[in-house]
């Protein structure tokens, strides 16, 4: 890889976003004694939709420090440890993103030098929500203690994370199952299965091209997916990520980018292309073999009144739901990939028989 | 899963044969190509559903393809099964295929894409 092409990249992505606080400190691991390590400070907000400046940069300095030396040939890389103690609230969006970086860290090495879970000094729902999700698994830690009972639980169920690099029916239906038994149900099943399948199929088709820019970071061709229940309001949230370069970043390779071009402003943003190919989707029958798959990732939620879909990718944030206009938001910086996340409101308790 | 079993399908006296695809393929249907990962539409297509129809063309019966019980059906899985099964075989008409293939579900849910099946393979044929 260019190693300076690759920090160029990084350099340019990273402009004025926040720079999360390291310092470097001695921790234990069992069998590994007493080492130094890099903590990185993860932000208050670790959620996207409420801080997605700190998020963003937290995650592409968490892929810095990370690869940065790999990358440059150098054998050995410094310990890092994503330091959780000052989070106060936690999204789906930003959970998955961190567990996606831990995950691709042990594909990438082995077992010796998998990352660490230093977490005596987390809050302990924030411990319970990864273990929920699976991270501790991921790098073989022990469970988190019980330390501090008295800790307010965060309002959100997280199921086991699932990732892939094809696309795999399987996969996405535990993941659909698994929300069910948190939440009781799940609604428009099928609808669902199909949605999800086609935001796993636009990764394996489009996230990570050959001919894609350089990066610091390693490409795996995976995608991620994970979901959560919001007791209080009701809602579903189900998520697939990935780390790669986009889908305004994919859109002029397609046969109906010229169609996008004619929906959309001279002086379009990357919400607006992500708009407008929703909208090309929208307009074409179902019978289309191509340009409609944004369209059936929002079809997911048309007949769920509340519901909505949000997609980030490029500098760009759409999110759809029916009878509303449609809310767009552009950042200076690229997201580190695509987020594509449901929320589904679940009708009342009495209500719930027929969708169960 | 047993494709195989799929392939044989379930003959109701000389006159038709059923394959549950759920239990005969697989409930969790995947994307287009072999490559896209398992279950895909045209692993159907050229394992199931070509063998099943050459089977009952030659023997004058009907093929019901059973879509209860599948987790759901995705787009391109349909369009490359259905659709790609008039560019498979384009020795087959429409009116051939038609008049051998009934796609079935008795979930309200899966309805929409047995009509959608039956689209995409007029769609097909009026291209051909």
């Amino acid at each position: 890889m260019p190693v300076d092409e690759g920090l160029s990249a990084w350099n340019a992505a990273t402009l004025g976003l926040p720079v999360p606080s390291t310092q470097v400190r001695r921790f234990t691991w069992p069998g590994h004694g007493s080492s130094k390590a890099i903590f990185m400070e993860a932000p208050s907000d670790l959620w996207l939709s409420a801080a997605h400046n700190e998020v963003l940069g937290f995650i592409y300095h968490y892929r810095l420090i990370s690869y940065r030396r790999q990358a440059s040939g150098l054998r050995r890389r410094r310990t890092m440890i994503a330091d959780l103690a000052g989070v106060k609230n936690l999204g789906l969006d930003a959970a998955l993103m961190l567990t996606a970086e831990y995950h691709r860290n042990c594909i990438m090495w082995s077992k010796e030098r998998r990352p660490f879970i230093v977490d005596q000094t987390w809050p302990r729902p924030i411990r319970d929500v990864f273990r929920s999700l699976g991270l501790y698994n991921l790098v073989d830690a022990a469970a988190p203690a019980d330390l501090d009972d008295a800790a307010e639980p965060i309002d959100l169920k997280l199921v086991p994370f699932v990732s892939g690099e094809k696309v795999e029916g399987e996969i996405a239906d535990q993941l659909i199952r698994q929300l069910s038994d948190v939440a009781g149900a799940t609604p428009a099943r099928v609808k669902v299965y199909a949605g999800l399948l086609e935001a796993i199929k636009n990764v394996r088709n489009h996230a990570y091209p050959a001919d894609a820019p350089p990066r610091i970071d390693p490409v795996l061709n995976r995608w991620w997916g994970a979901g959560a229940y919001i007791p209080s309001k009701r809602q579903l949230q189900f998520a697939v990520y990935d780390q790669g370069v986009g889908i305004p970043a994919t859109l002029p390779k397609k046969s109906f980018w010229e169609a996008i071009l004619q929906m959309t402003k001279p002086e379009r943003t990357d919400a607006d292309v992500i708009e407008g190919a929703i909208e090309y989707g929208r307009s074409q029958t179902e019978l289309e073999e191509r340009g409609n798959g944004l369209w059936t990732i929002c079809d997911v939620v048309r007949e769920l009144k509340g519901s909505s879909v949000r997609i980030v990718s490029g500098r760009g944030e759409v999110i759809w739901s029916l009878g509303r206009p449609v809310s767009k938001k552009n950042f200076v910086n690229p997201f580190c990939g695509t987020l594509i996340e449901w929320t589904l409101v679940l009708p009342p308790e009495d209500e719930r028989g027929a969708i169960a | 899963m047993d494709v195989g079993a799929a392939t044989r399908g379930r003959t109701r006296g000389d006159r038709m044969t059923e394959v549950h695809v759920a239990e005969q393929f697989s409930p969790f249907l995947g994307g287009r190509y072999r490559d896209d990962g398992p279950w895909s539409g045209e692993q159907f297509r050229d394992d199931v559903l070509v063998p099943q129809m050459e089977r009952a063309l030659a023997s004058h019966s009907q093929v019901v393809i059973i879509l209860d019980g599948v987790a759901g059906v995705p787009s391109s899985f349909l369009e490359e099964a259905f659709g790609g099964l008039l560019r498979k075989r384009k020795d087959w008409s429409l009116d051939k295929i038609e008049g051998v293939l009934v796609i079935q579900s008795g979930d309200p849910e899966l309805l929409p894409y047995v009509r959608l099946a039956h689209e995409h393979m007029k769609r097909q044929s009026q291209r051909q």
